[in-house]
């Protein structure tokens, strides 16, 4: 716990240091007249001096008393192949198109972080995804990227 | 017009046949997120949003605030029969619900809990009715100083009422005001931090952001905990109706919770929990036996159930008479006014009596429909918190795909939700919470718009913000809440409340 708040306090260290350089190249103004760069200075200066305080008190914090907030390697694994598997999704969803990455995103966490049987990931990765569309594409009418399926739905 | 003309206008909204079926809709679709935990109602209302789109802006509210009061009827069910609060504004019905199943009386205990909240709701919405107008109408004298001067006053107490450290929640609010002044400046329209991007120019919009950190948040750290569904109450539920002694016991911590829910609803910040923890204490403190209070006692159910329904009428007030959301919910519903070119505020209610009055009369309707539909519909959901969470937050994460490229058609919405689950879930281990953030996120233009414009009138005096009454008022009121954070036997309930909560 006590490394994970210093390695959190340094990073918003960093951050509030980039967003005043950031805000640096905007105009600050004056209080007569502030300008787009007021109130974001402001915020900067404040996030500093909290992050220094949290930083601070993240040194004072006894080891013995902090309560350990790290997962098992088996659950770090589920975290990270479940946001690979939304990130390839989002990245690659208008050109595999709606039908065809939900059964994907859908079918590979069942297998993969909920380890179903085989029966259970390709009928409820096939259901969902065909039911989902339905319902959203075509009785909500919202718009779902075709994708390599374009030609059969028309969009 | 009179009250009357009012309530009748806000029947001829209401009774239309798709206002009573999104009526409905709202109200089943709230109970069942309820029910599921790690889903709740406000990644609930991020993901339909973008379906309420093509609806009348009446319609749409009227589907959102179902959501959130019927989430309120449902958290309580699996708390009372699984011992899994649905929503954390059923922790503490979790304490005496469940022994009173264990003893057999889940029945009453369930019983209580939606007439309870059947009057508490209705109670809230007449409280609802009669101080959203009247706020509204002194809201019309204030300037931007007094707005500013609220913001503020919001924000530090949203801090200083968050779980855990109170440097924690300062950080988040602080992080939060650092996004909202992504996008085009709102003074000026100059862009700031957008680094050419097109998604950016508008800001970093709510809706990703509520589903990042409350949906994909949540799911990551469901996920990786492995959730387990907890031993169910496998009797027969019998005898539904509570008893006269039940009511007897009941009647006060109702209307004491009905009071006390609404009107700590009105504040910002997570309200709604609160006015259940404050209501349980009360009831322990006025109780004749307060020893019995965690041995399954209805009284432990009915004031906590009968506040967090009246509370949500509550956090209405100052979103709909002041245009200033007191939680994440009604950040949301300011979105969903804001989509349809309505803005909420002091003039709300005067140009848009319609919507007020059509939102008053659906609570009403919704309220007595939960009551129909939750009795009967129990055993559905206890069955529906059988569902592994394996097969069930696959389809979570999809809903929160849909739903948020659904509102613009962009698939950078997709990565900016995604990078905020991620940061909504490493805040969790280090004992961060988001709804800070998001408060400050949306609060975050109206304070910076406020202040510049307050400094124009007063050429650079910060003295405005304490010679102004109401102004001055507001800002020692947010000094106070800081300061009490300081204070040790303050720090000690905030732990103990953390603690509960968990």
């Amino acid at each position: 716990m006590k490394k994970a708040r210093l390695i959190a306090s340094m990073i918003l260290l960093v951050l509030s240091c980039a967003a005043l350089i950031e805000t640096s190249k905007l105009p600050v103004g004056n209080l007569h007249s502030p300008q787009a760069g007021f109130f974001p200075l402001a915020i900067g200066i404040l996030l500093g001096i909290f992050s220094i305080i949290f930083l601070v008190q993240s040194m004072k914090e006894k080891t013995e008393e902090s309560r350990s907030v790290s997962e098992g390697p088996k659950n770090w694994q589920k975290i990270i192949l479940t946001l690979v598997t939304l990130f390839a999704i989002a990245l690659f969803f208008e050109r595999l198109g709606y039908l065809i990455s939900s059964f994907l995103l859908i079918g590979f966490l069942l297998a993969a972080v909920s380890k179903q049987k085989w029966w259970t990931v390709i009928t409820t990765a096939f259901l969902s995804s065909l039911i989902s569309y339905l319902l959203f594409g075509i009785v909500l009418k919202t718009q779902l990227p075709g994708g390599l399926l374009s030609g059969f739905f028309g969009n | 017009m009179d009250i009357l003309g009012n309530i009748g206008m806000g029947f001829s909204v209401v009774l239309t046949p798709a206002n009573v079926f999104f009526c409905f809709l709202g109200a089943l679709l709230g109970t069942l997120v309820g029910v599921l935990p790690g889903l709740g109602p406000a990644a609930t209302i991020a993901f339909l949003l973008p379906i309420t789109y093509k609806m009348s802006p009446v319609t749409a509210i009227i589907l959102l605030a179902g959501i959130f009061y019927g989430a309120q009827y449902g958290g309580s069910t699996t708390s009372i029969l699984v011992n899994i609060p649905g929503e954390a504004t059923s922790v503490i019905t979790c304490l005496d619900g469940y022994k009173m199943a264990r003893q057999g009386r889940a029945g009453p205990a369930l019983g209580i809990a939606a007439f309870g909240s059947f009057i508490a709701g209705t109670l809230g919405v007449i409280g609802l009715m009669i101080f959203a107008p009247l706020l509204g109408r002194a809201a019309l004298s204030i300037g931007p100083p007094e707005y500013f001067a609220i913001t503020v006053f919001g924000l530090t107490l949203v801090t200083s009422l968050s779980r855990g450290p109170t440097i924690n929640a300062l950080i988040m609010a602080t992080l939060g005001l650092l996004a909202g002044c992504i996008g085009g400046d709102p003074v000026s329209g100059f862009q700031r931090f957008t680094y050419g991007s097109i998604t950016l120019i508008d800001g970093v919009g709510i809706v990703p952001v509520a589903m990042g950190i409350f949906g994909i948040g949540e799911v990551l750290e469901n996920v990786a905990s492995a959730l387990g569904t907890g031993e169910i109450y496998q009797a027969k539920i019998t005898g539904l109706l509570p008893k006269l002694k039940d009511w007897k016991d009941s009647f006060w911590p109702i209307i004491r919770g009905s009071f006390i829910g609404f009107f700590v609803g009105i504040l910002p910040g997570p309200s709604v929990t609160i006015a259940t923890f404050t209501s349980y204490a009360i009831e322990k403190k006025v109780s004749r036996h307060p020893e019995k209070f965690g041995t399954g006692i209805i009284e432990g159910v009915a004031g906590p159930e009968a506040a967090n329904n009246s509370a949500v009428s509550g956090t209405f007030i100052p979103l709909v008479s002041l245009g200033i959301p007191a939680n994440v919910t009604m950040a949301l519903f300011l979105g969903a006014l804001m989509i349809h070119g309505i803005q909420p505020g002091p003039l709300f209610i005067t140009q848009h009596p319609d919507i007020f009055w059509g939102l008053i009369i659906s609570m009403y309707l919704g309220n007595a429909m939960l009551l129909v539909l939750n009795l009967p519909l129990i055993g559905i959901w206890v069955r529906l918190v059988r569902v592994p969470y394996g097969i069930l937050f696959p389809l979570i994460l999809l809903l929160c795909v849909i739903g948020v490229y659904t509102l613009n058609n962009n698939v950078v919405e997709i990565l900016i939700m995604l990078i905020f689950g991620v940061f909504g879930y490493l805040n969790r281990k280090i004992g961060f919470e988001g709804a800070p953030f998001i408060i400050a996120l949306v609060l975050g233009p109206m304070m910076e718009k406020c202040l510049r414009q307050s400094l124009l009138i007063s050429r650079g005096d910060l003295g405005i913000f304490f010679t102004r009454p109401i102004s001055a008022i507001l800002m020692g009121l947010a000094l106070v809440s800081i300061i009490m954070t300081l204070l040790p036997a303050f720090k000690k309930r905030k732990e103990l409340i953390g603690e509960d909560a968990k």
